[in-house]
């Protein structure tokens, strides 16, 4: 699967209308010969069946290119924003399961009351706004109106490397909380919706009946029995969440000017950095791939009767 | 050797302190610059966009610095850099640029002349691919006379010798550089970690993130009045100005009008205007596509002088920049362009346009629109989506021209789908906005004859006169200043009649900078250009002014 991919990213960024040096380059004089000598480097001059070719055989040593928007090797530039999608991505995945599956739970509980439809209303908006404006929300009043949190940016100017180690991690916690919300925020919506169905399905199931009938108490049937019964879809969720790890957040990443593999792909293909973007692509696909035999692994742990 | 700096610095340091006792003068600080690019190069050799420069221009040094006025014509105003003199042979075919002695290397190493003879070949040799290299055609060869004496030899005199030998090239360290294939720079080591001379070396940079330099305390030049920059990598300009606003960055440059009000409003921020060499125009594809033949509507200069006179550029400039853009007489911005009372581009009258439109044979049809042996009067134009000023303009011209009877398509397509049909010469109408280099003989690259049928040159429209090639090429083999600058005005008058653009727009930048910072001269060329002179005092610092590594 990641191979096709990768195939088909390459063909597609070389047939796709546009010039890898145009944009980064719009109105800089910079003459055609040295463009030539530049598209040369690039290996951009060849026809396609060589360039992927050529791809190929140097991706299976492990070299994924040079990243020319960059300066660097594709590698390296991967490298470098990885860990921040990593982080951002697994603080919103865990911030937003758990608050999700507390949505779902706090609403199962108070099914068809006027809590219940409230919080409802509440995660349906969540899911349906579109995140760059959740994000705008947030920026506009938790950072530039009261001044609470920092507007974007991974870490502060004045947090150097030779700054004590807790100062330099409450600074990069400070800069994940709003970036983390934004996503976590979309994220419990979704598991919410997801989870509360899941749940009510459960609670009227034989066995949670004859549980009642046992006197099991109530909290530990919610928990121990019925989410334990629920929990497979959310899961396969979180499994099919998991390229948010590396794929990162597009918008988000954007708006908060997070460092990561969101902004590394958007300005990749917005420069049309052919193995750039390809990089980009071939590592989320790999972790799309990944994380859903995960998915799989855990469910079937949880739940043998689905392990074929 | 080495403590001569050191010692030059603390006694530099002391005599700051003696004049300002309260030591508000004191260097120090931080300032945190908002970069709207990643920088695609920290190789001075290879640098082109704002990104690479603004970094390898603190780093590195050139031979001579252009005056603040701008001439590039002799060597009148050019203030010395890393050399200290020059003189000119006899027959002005060589210049010996003496090294300042005390010049240092970030490793320490002294900068010598070897350095620059490296530096020129380096930039010659097209394996490199240095974008400036022909700019620097005219350099023969360049030779080492003694360690501290570099001799440049030229083909011909010109009138911007020394500007070629002192603008293009920032001098790299031989040492570091000799062992490397000019054809694998960008992924050298040095690539990652560049030593320089400047009054700013390199620290560090995190890809994405940031890119940090940091003062030369024992600089040759006097150490840099601030202790660290910090270019924060912020792509999208929104982020930018929200950083801005809540202090997280100091300086966010090219501020829209609408940004630059919001920051006005604010005590703590000030806008800084400066003069740009940008120019924005509409260019008028002369050919059909990129053949020969005449372009079937816009090949006929009385088409194009018709869209001149149609539209109303002060007002559109007006409505989009407020009053932070004028209408430039010609291609170039008033910064650079020759003084000519003469110039006046064509004038908005709607009345004129149509006389000629009627005279070419394009009559009004019963809607309005014109047509000619059953043929409609339709183009159209070309402009980037990431340019919401050039959109709006696209806007106020199509509006024109259909009252005068032209259908007008707008086509909007992302800068990197607008290079292909761009190269092609795939468009009726192209907005385009160049920023130039200070010097007018680059456009012979925009509007040269030479270029007018090679495939993917600067000039887009294919334009080509005899007239224009003439005078411009005078202007630049003259070895008189005020030659030169009458030749171009000259120049200026031709392609202003023939009419192979329409020129719209030459904006003032604007900065929305912190009001602690004493920014000084924001250059045309480029604002940064005089980073190591700006200033926090020592009363205003904030906690990060006083963060060290």
């Amino acid at each position: 699967v990641v191979l096709v991919v990768a195939v088909a990213s390459l063909v597609l960024m070389r047939l796709a209308p546009g010039d890898p040096l145009g944009a980064s380059l719009d109105g800089a004089q910079v003459p055609p010969g040295v463009r030539a000598q530049w598209r040369a480097q690039m290996g951009a001059d060849v026809p396609l069946p060589i360039m992927v070719l050529r791809w190929l055989g140097h991706a299976l040593t492990g070299d994924l290119g040079f990243a020319y928007s960059r300066g660097m090797p594709v590698a390296r530039a991967i490298g470098a924003a990885l860990p921040w999608t990593a982080l951002l991505g697994a603080v919103a995945l865990l911030a937003g399961f758990a608050g999700g599956i507390g949505l779902a739970m706090a609403q199962a509980r108070a099914a068809g009351t006027r809590l219940d439809r409230w919080l409802g209303t509440g995660a349906l908006a969540a899911w349906a706004l579109p995140e760059f404006v959740v994000a705008l929300v947030l920026v506009e009043f938790l950072a530039v109106r009261w001044g609470w949190l920092p507007t974007g940016g991974c870490c502060d100017a004045a947090i150097t490397g030779g700054a004590p180690w807790a100062l330099r991690v409450a600074d990069r916690a400070r800069h994940l909380v709003l970036p983390g919300l934004a996503l976590a925020l979309v994220i419990a919506a979704q598991v919410a919706r997801h989870q509360r169905v899941t749940l009510l399905e459960a609670w009227r199931a034989p066995f949670l009946r004859a549980a009642r009938a046992r006197g099991v108490a109530r909290a530990a049937l919610w928990w121990r029995h019925a989410w334990r019964a629920a929990v497979g879809p959310t899961v396969q969720l979180a499994g099919l969440s998991l390229p948010l790890l590396a794929g990162g957040a597009f918008v988000v990443e954007r708006v908060f000017a997070w460092p990561g593999m969101g902004q590394l792909a958007f300005q990749a293909l917005a420069d049309r950095d052919p193995h750039l973007a390809v990089g980009c692509v071939v590592l989320s696909a790999a972790l799309v791939v990944l994380g859903g035999a995960l998915a799989e692994l855990v469910q079937a742990a949880l739940d043998p009767r689905t392990a074929a | 050797m080495l403590r001569r700096p050191v010692a030059a610095a603390a006694l530099a340091l002391f005599a700051a302190a003696c004049a300002d006792p309260a030591g508000t003068n004191l260097p120090g600080g931080t300032l945190v610059v908002a970069m709207a690019g990643e920088p695609n190069t920290l190789v001075p050799a290879l640098a082109a966009t704002a990104s690479d420069q603004a970094i390898a221009q603190q780093l590195f040094d050139r031979l001579a610095d252009l005056p603040d006025d701008l001439n590039t014509l002799g060597d009148r105003g050019f203030r010395p850099r890393l050399a200290q003199r020059w003189d000119w042979s006899a027959d002005s075919l060589q210049i010996r640029f003496h090294l300042d002695p005390r010049a240092r290397w970030h490793d320490g190493r002294p900068v010598r002349a070897e350095d620059v003879r490296f530096t020129w070949a380096l930039y010659a040799d097209p394996k490199t691919g240095a974008p400036f290299a022909p700019l620097i055609t005219n350099i023969d060869s360049v030779t080492v006379a003694d360690s501290l004496t570099a001799v440049f030899w030229f083909h011909r005199r010109t009138a911007e010798q020394f500007y070629d030998a002192t603008y293009q090239m920032l001098i790299h360290p031989a040492h570091r550089l000799a062992g490397v294939a000019h054809d694998s720079l960008r992924a050298s080591p040095f690539a990652q970690a560049p030593v320089g001379s400047g009054r700013f070396r390199f620290v560090a940079y995190q890809p994405g993130v940031q890119a940090e330099i940091a003062a030369d305390t024992g600089n040759y030049k006097g150490r840099a009045k601030l202790d660290r920059v910090i270019f924060k990598m912020i792509g999208d300009p929104s982020a930018a100005l929200a950083q801005l606003l809540a202090r997280e960055v100091d300086v966010v440059d090219n501020l829209r009008p609408e940004a630059a009000a919001q920051v006005s409003a604010r005590s703590d921020l000030r806008v800084e205007p400066y003069r740009s060499l940008l120019v924005g125009y509409v260019a008028l594809s002369l050919h059909d596509k990129a053949t020969p033949r005449p372009h079937p509507v816009l090949g006929d200069v009385a088409m194009r002088r018709a869209l001149a006179l149609s539209l109303d550029r002060t007002a559109y400039v007006r409505a989009v920049f407020d009053s932070n853009a004028t209408v430039p007489d010609g291609p170039a911005p008033s910064a650079i362009a020759p003084r000519d009372t003469a110039l006046h581009p064509w004038p908005h009258d709607p009345a004129a346009a149509d006389r000629l439109l009627d005279s070419l044979g394009w009559a009004r049809g019963a809607d309005g629109m014109r047509a000619r042996n059953g043929q409609p009067l339709a183009l159209r134009i070309l402009v980037p989506t990431t340019s919401a000023t050039r959109q709006r303009l696209a806007t106020f011209i199509q509006a024109a021209l259909k009252e005068r009877g032209i259908a007008l398509t707008v086509e909007s397509l992302e800068p990197t789908a607008i290079g292909p049909r761009r190269d092609a010469r795939d468009f009726d109408l192209f907005i385009q906005a160049v920023s130039l280099d200070p010097t007018l003989s680059v456009l012979k690259q925009s509007w040269g004859g030479a270029n007018a049928m090679v495939p993917r040159s600067s000039n887009i429209t294919g334009y080509a006169s005899p007239a224009f090639d003439a005078l411009s090429d005078s202007a630049i083999a003259s070895g008189s200043p005020a030659a030169a600058r009458a030749y171009w005005a000259r120049a200026f008058r031709v392609i202003n009649d023939d009419v192979p653009g329409i020129w719209l727009y030459e904006p003032r930048a604007l900065m929305g900078i912190h009001r602690r910072i004493e920014a000084t001269r924001l250059l045309p060329t480029y604002w940064f250009a005089g980073l190591a002179d700006w200033s926090i005092p020592a009363s205003q610092r904030l906690p990060r002014d006083r963060a060290t590594r």
